[in-house]
């Protein structure tokens, strides 16, 4: 059998083998999950030493729980959560906030990001030099936020998936992701005005 | 025709999920260079996120959390032992209910046929011993040579 096509088996074949003392098994279940396991412990936890140790945890854990695992969610958003809530109990032994509240609306002039350029080359220079702008932008956002942002536009998970992984209600995670949206642009916009003078 | 322009919440709204937007923002926005430059710009930002080069661990993790996870506990061999039990205790029950015909049997038998009896048994334990010993060489050896698995 071919690696892609271990890497497909469906959830209830490699949860099966795995509690049959598959060990191979198990390390699919860690391929086919880790984008996301990274995607939270990276947005979450600063301290790349930490990382590792966390990320190692959330696999331990899930393969201590498996037998307990029902397959009322997706495998993956199931180990979602145990990365979301061993994330959330690092923040908490370290004293570490995963959100503060934004302040009140503001109004902020339009501008346009896409100014009119005189060529590729310094389309392509401009691009890249905001890409960079929002990456910083999203790292200075609050955990929280800059997780729900990556689960939602970089892992495309739904609203609903995201609200079963962190146990935030549906309409909060919404808003939530509405609100970082918001102030990613409004930042974006602030920076942006600030190196056009 | 709306003149008040959509707000944050409608433009993300309006990217998202256009079906969900109303008439009257859509016909809005066609005449209205304001909204169609803060669409533009959330348009971007969407696209932008979605770009960002994803996290990626430098390490093998699969590997290490393979190191770490515990040796698969063996389940009680319950069923053998109730097997074992019950063999014991029915040979047992045997011999006391017939210890007297056994009894006679020994006393009555000559001495050369009970050490024929007592020679072939422990012949064919001898027997058994090797091939068990044997079969135990054989899966050692399957076992140190079979592929470990490769990620």
């Amino acid at each position: 059998m071919s690696k892609q096509k271990d890497e497909n088996l469906p959830d209830r074949r490699l949860v099966t083998a795995v509690l049959n003392g598959d060990r191979y098994a198990f390390g699919l279940i860690i391929k086919k999950t880790e984008g996301l396991v990274a995607q939270m412990t990276f947005k979450m936890i600063s301290s790349p030493g930490d990382r590792k140790d966390i990320a190692q945890d959330v696999y331990l854990k899930a393969f201590k729980n498996l037998s307990g695992f029902k397959f009322q969610s997706k495998l993956s958003t199931w180990i979602g959560q145990i990365a979301y809530n061993t994330c959330l109990h690092y923040l908490e032994k370290k004293k570490l906030v995963l959100m503060d509240n934004f302040g009140e609306d503001s109004e902020f002039p339009i501008v346009h990001f896409n100014k009119d350029l005189k060529n590729d080359t310094e389309d392509l220079v401009f691009n890249k030099e905001l890409a960079v702008m929002l990456q910083t932008e999203i790292e200075e956002l609050k955990p929280l936020y800059k997780t729900l942002i990556s689960l939602y536009h970089q892992e495309e998970l739904s609203y609903a998936e995201i609200a079963e992984i962190t146990s935030l209600p549906e309409g909060t995670v919404k808003n939530y992701i509405f609100r970082a949206r918001k102030t990613l642009k409004e930042n974006l916009l602030l920076k942006y005005k600030r190196n056009e003078l | 025709m709306i003149t008040a322009h959509l707000t944050d919440a409608e433009i993300q709204l309006y990217i998202a999920a256009p079906e969900n937007i109303n008439d009257q923002l859509k016909i809005h926005v066609q005449d209205c260079e304001n909204c169609q430059a803060n669409i533009a710009n959330y348009r971007w930002l969407f696209n932008g996120i979605q770009d960002q080069a994803k996290p990626r661990f430098d390490f093998d993790l699969t590997s290490l959390v393979l190191e770490r996870l515990p040796e698969p506990k063996r389940a009680f061999p319950w069923s053998v032992l109730f097997i074992s039990v019950f063999s014991v205790s029915f040979i047992l029950l045997l011999a006391v209910f017939f210890w007297s015909y056994m009894e006679a049997v020994i006393t009555h038998a000559p001495t050369v046929l009970i050490a024929t009896a007592i020679t072939a048994a422990v012949v064919i334990l001898i027997f058994q011993a090797v091939e068990m010993i044997r079969n135990h060489q054989k899966q050692l050896h399957a076992l140190l040579n079979v592929n470990t698995m490769q990620l």
